[in-house]
């Protein structure tokens, strides 16, 4: 087996895929995704870039098998998708704010498993749940 | 043609960019995992798995068949559970359970490409076991995929409704086989047109064929589908025709002046080292038969001082071929070769080492084709040869025995044997010049031993 025909080629990859484009695309709108992409990319990835978007767009039937063979939903990368969600609202100070400071609670829950001999034994009010329940239900306290 | 199940649509409404960015984050941690548990640990997610397959993570999580593999494939994700999941016996199971209980045609899209390629990695390796187990799961989840409305909607969502481009849509799935059919065989490779890679051939090969069965098994009325299997037929027969075409290139590159029987022997042994992976049609066996009939009678011609041994040591070679051309023609399914076929037998019997078994030969030659001249006159000579050993058995009784009780039908018998086998070697060649000797000989006896024909 060739270099070429190795799975593990990116040149092998589905177009789609591999460029993290969404294969719904059409030819239009693949022409402006991999042209804003190319003006980021050094001269040799450009060459690649504009190979791919003369396979993509030569040919739309060339197109739509590919597409139909590329992983179905867009892939942007985390970063991407990151920029697109809008920044969390500053918060008010005091509002909502929640304390993590350690209580007897989170003290008990760090000891040694109680139904080991020599471990702390607790009762029922203490076990770790009942703590939750407790915090859940009045809130941290400083 | 079966009804096709209506699923929801191919393109689900765009989702916000919170949601987005949390089923990344999420398919960060799953997608390692489920490629590593899906491929039986032999495929390492790569570096862009995790973006890619994003959806696939999305889509799963809303199909029934992730309550059943969802809990175990979340515990190797967070770490909990014991790695190497893939040597966990019951996967096979579990994962058969998760299909029955349902995936979404979207979540089987993915399946489909990712099994092809999982497929492609196990054969970088030669491990053809699990290229075979994962060929098969894609070709599953591709016939799920098709067997719904997915299709129509996704083509729908690409503004290619037309019927041409949904036949021609799955030609890349069975792309990489025929490349690797045709490289097994050398065809593409004219520096070594004659390099065989059988064990890849026979994958390729056997891949298509379950692809080509799994369709008819559907009875799909998908044209997609329906176009990939003509597809496939018409791949398998490029394919043989080409094999045919190097085969002839082989036998004309033969130089006969000064035959090697070896290099003589080589054409065949590459034709049946295929044809022992690929089906032998009648086409096939009738073209290289031919070859070897039409070599023999250019050795015989050329009487080379090894033509005992190099004989049958081609008819050994290329007797695979004949013997299917014996079974077609006398099954109604071939037409027109009867000749060479009987020549071929007629070469064998007349190579054949031992003179017991040889007449079967001739017999197999008249049946495939009646009235053959040489077959009907070697076994003409066999009779004869069966005859003379009769009469010289005949020819050891005394008179006088006759007279002992018992001995008399048993040589009464043996008469009338000896005169079936003149009365037949005289059918089948009536100018054989010995006949007339024989009868004489055999009439001779019988009256010594008081036996003369009665008609």
């Amino acid at each position: 087996m060739s270099e070429h025909d190795r799975p593990n080629n990116p040149a092998r990859q589905n177009p789609f895929d591999r460029l993290g484009l969404d294969p719904s695309l059409s030819a239009a709108q693949l022409t402006e995704r991999l042209q804003r992409m190319a003006e980021r990319l050094t001269p040799e990835k450009r060459d690649e870039v504009r190979a791919i978007w003369r396979e993509l767009t030569l040919k739309d039937s060339e197109r739509i098998k590919l597409a139909f063979f590329a992983h179905p939903g867009s892939s942007e990368s985390i970063d991407e998708l990151r920029r697109k969600v809008a920044p969390a609202p500053p918060q008010i100070a005091g509002e909502d704010e929640a304390n993590f400071e350690a209580t007897v609670f989170d003290a008990l829950l760090e000891f040694g498993d109680s139904n080991q001999p020599g471990g702390l034994q607790i009762d029922e009010s203490l076990l770790p749940d009942a703590g939750f329940m407790r915090i859940r239900s009045e809130g941290l306290k400083p | 043609m079966k009804p096709r199940q209506n699923t929801t649509l191919p393109i689900p409404p765009e989702r916000a960019p919170e949601r987005k960015l949390l089923a990344a984050l999420r398919a960060k941690t799953l997608v390692p995992t489920l490629i590593e548990v899906l491929s039986r640990g032999q495929v390492k997610a790569r570096e862009d798995d995790a973006r890619i397959l994003r959806d696939w993570i999305e889509s799963l999580h809303a199909d029934p068949g992730w309550n059943i593999i969802g809990a175990r494939i979340e515990a190797l994700a967070d770490g909990s559970a014991k790695r190497a999941p893939h040597a966990s016996a019951d996967w096979t199971q579990l994962w058969a359970q998760a299909v029955a209980a349902g995936w979404s045609p979207r979540s089987d899209h993915h399946h489909a490409l990712l099994f092809a390629r999982f497929c492609d990695e196990a054969l970088s390796k030669t491990d053809f076991e699990h290229a075979e187990i994962f060929w098969k799961e894609s070709v599953a989840a591709w016939l799920r995929v098709l067997d719904s409305d997915y299709l129509d909607a996704w083509l729908k969502g690409m503004g290619a409704a037309d019927l041409k481009t949904r036949r021609h849509l799955l030609e890349p799935l069975i792309a990489a086989r025929v490349s690797q059919l045709r490289r097994g065989l050398s065809l593409e490779n004219a520096a070594n047109p004659t390099a065989l890679d059988l064990p890849q051939t026979r994958f390729a090969w056997q891949a298509l064929n379950h692809l080509a069965e799994q369709i008819k098994a559907s009875g799909t009325g998908e044209p997609a589908l329906l176009a990939l299997g003509e597809e496939v037929a018409r791949a398998r027969g490029e394919t043989q025709a080409d094999i045919l075409r190097q085969f002839a290139r082989m036998i004309d590159a033969l130089d006969l002046s000064s035959p090697d029987i070896e290099a003589l022997r080589a054409p065949f042994l590459w034709a049946g080292a295929i044809f022992d992976i690929l089906p032998m049609d009648a086409a096939v066996a009738a073209r290289v038969s031919d070859a070897a009939v039409d070599i023999g009678w250019k050795l015989r011609k050329l009487k080379p001082d090894d033509l005992d041994t190099a004989m049958p040591k081609l008819l050994n070679a290329a007797r695979p071929f004949n013997d299917a051309l014996e079974a077609f023609i006398l099954e109604g399914e071939a037409f027109g070769h009867n000749s060479t076929c009987a020549d071929f037998l007629v070469f064998r019997g007349e190579h054949r080492a031992r003179s017991k078994g040889r007449d079967a030969y001739f017999e197999r030659a008249i049946a495939v084709c009646p009235g053959h001249r040489n077959a009907s006159m070697m076994l003409s000579y066999e009779r004869l040869r069966a005859l003379s050993d009769l009469l010289l058995r005949v020819r050891m009784v005394p008179s006088a025995i006759t007279m002992l009780p018992g001995t008399a039908t048993r040589v009464e018998s043996a008469i009338a044997e000896a005169w079936e086998l003149l009365d037949q070697a005289e059918a089948l060649y009536p100018s054989n010049e010995t006949i007339q000797e024989y009868r004489q000989q055999l009439a001779h006896e019988a009256e010594r031993l008081g036996r003369e024909k009665s008609s």
